[in-house]
């Protein structure tokens, strides 16, 4: 299996958000989806983090744990928006190696 | 036909299911219906139509996961797991290395919560999970000499209360059960006079069987047990 692309994750980050939040617009993938003014509250964040860890094993074969040590210790979290969750979610998937 | 044993179909796991409490739960389970994977570390792999038996050390994050990975590939239902692996190790806390206290956390409270959140994104998506806990009494009757294994047990039944609150919005309950001493393998390296005054300041001063204990785990693990969360059943009285 071939790396996935930014473009394939942040695709899929899409889909995912469809599908976990029907009832809800789908946010540009630079839009805050964290904070105050953010799209969806703590508990619909975290469904939606699960379902993508779920999504990118069924589809890439490596199982993901997106909310790991390094993700939480870093200065700028990787759930802020869609393409820094797509980076970090290609860091872990490239680490991982093909399946 | 009425589901009269009550796990009919289901698929429950059993954590440290090579001997003694954990290999009670495997025998119970199944033979109340239900498709069972116990994991030990000195479990010999096998596989047979009421269940499947893997070697897992628990402390390891990844193999748990490759565990409940592949009970999800064969059943793609998790119904019941229960985190059974633990250890006790006696010691004065003056004599006590800190390498102790680590190990009694990482076996007794980390490798629960890891498998407990590996499931409950299983069960999630079903809205439906029943999480059981052992713990022991050696919590609530602060037993002197077991300071590593009550405080790591204490963590996780502060763990699992919180759990319980969590996870409550999809349907999982969470519960513990602390059997007072039963006759396994963890008791063998305790000496007997020890052992008779422990079992003297408990309202039923005998030892625990295994499958008292796994009455009260069935408690918790049942389907009608659903208002049943967060709550913490010691045997023995205590």
């Amino acid at each position: 299996m071939t790396q996935p692309t930014p473009t394939d994750l942040l695709a899929l980050l899409r889909e995912v958000f469809q599908e976990t939040l029907a009832d809800r617009d789908l946010p540009a993938d630079d839009a805050s989806l964290l904070g105050a003014d953010a799209p969806l509250d703590s508990m619909e964040l975290v469904a939606f983090v699960a379902d993508v860890e779920e999504a990118a094993q069924a589809r890439y074969g490596q199982p993901v744990i997106l909310a790991d040590e390094r993700a939480m210790s870093r200065s700028k979290s990787p759930f802020r928006n869609l393409t820094s969750l797509a980076e970090y979610l290609g860091e872990l998937l490239g680490e991982a190696g093909p399946a | 036909m009425a589901d009269l044993e009550g796990f009919s179909g289901q698929t429950v796991l059993i954590t440290g299911a090579s001997r003694g409490i954990g290999a009670g739960l495997v025998e119970h389970f199944r033979q109340r219906g239900a498709w069972v994977a116990g994991c030990a570390r000195s479990l010999a792999p096998a596989e047979d139509a009421g269940g499947w038996q893997a070697q897992v050390d628990v402390t390891d994050e990844a193999a748990v996961r490759a565990w409940i990975e592949g009970v999800w590939q064969r059943r793609a239902r998790i119904d019941v797991l229960v985190n059974n692996a633990g250890a006790a190790s006696m010691n004065h806390a003056l004599l006590t290395p800190l390498s102790s206290l680590r190990g009694a956390f990482e076996l007794n409270c980390l490798a629960a919560f890891a498998a407990s959140r590996e499931v409950a994104k299983k069960m999630r998506k079903a809205g439906y999970g029943r999480i059981v806990n052992l713990t022991t009494v050696a919590v609530p009757l602060r037993l002197a000499g077991e300071l590593a294994y009550a405080a790591s047990k204490a963590a996780l039944e502060s763990a699992t209360r919180v759990l319980a609150t969590e996870l409550a919005p999809y349907g999982i309950t969470c519960n513990l059960v602390g059997p007072s001493p039963v006759a396994t393998d963890l008791l063998r390296g305790v000496p007997r006079d020890k052992l008779d005054r422990l079992l003297a300041r408990l309202p039923q001063q005998r030892l625990a069987t295994v499958a008292e204990v796994a009455y009260a785990v069935e408690l918790f693990a049942r389907r009608e047990a659903s208002a049943l969360t967060g709550q913490t059943l010691y045997l023995g009285g205590v």
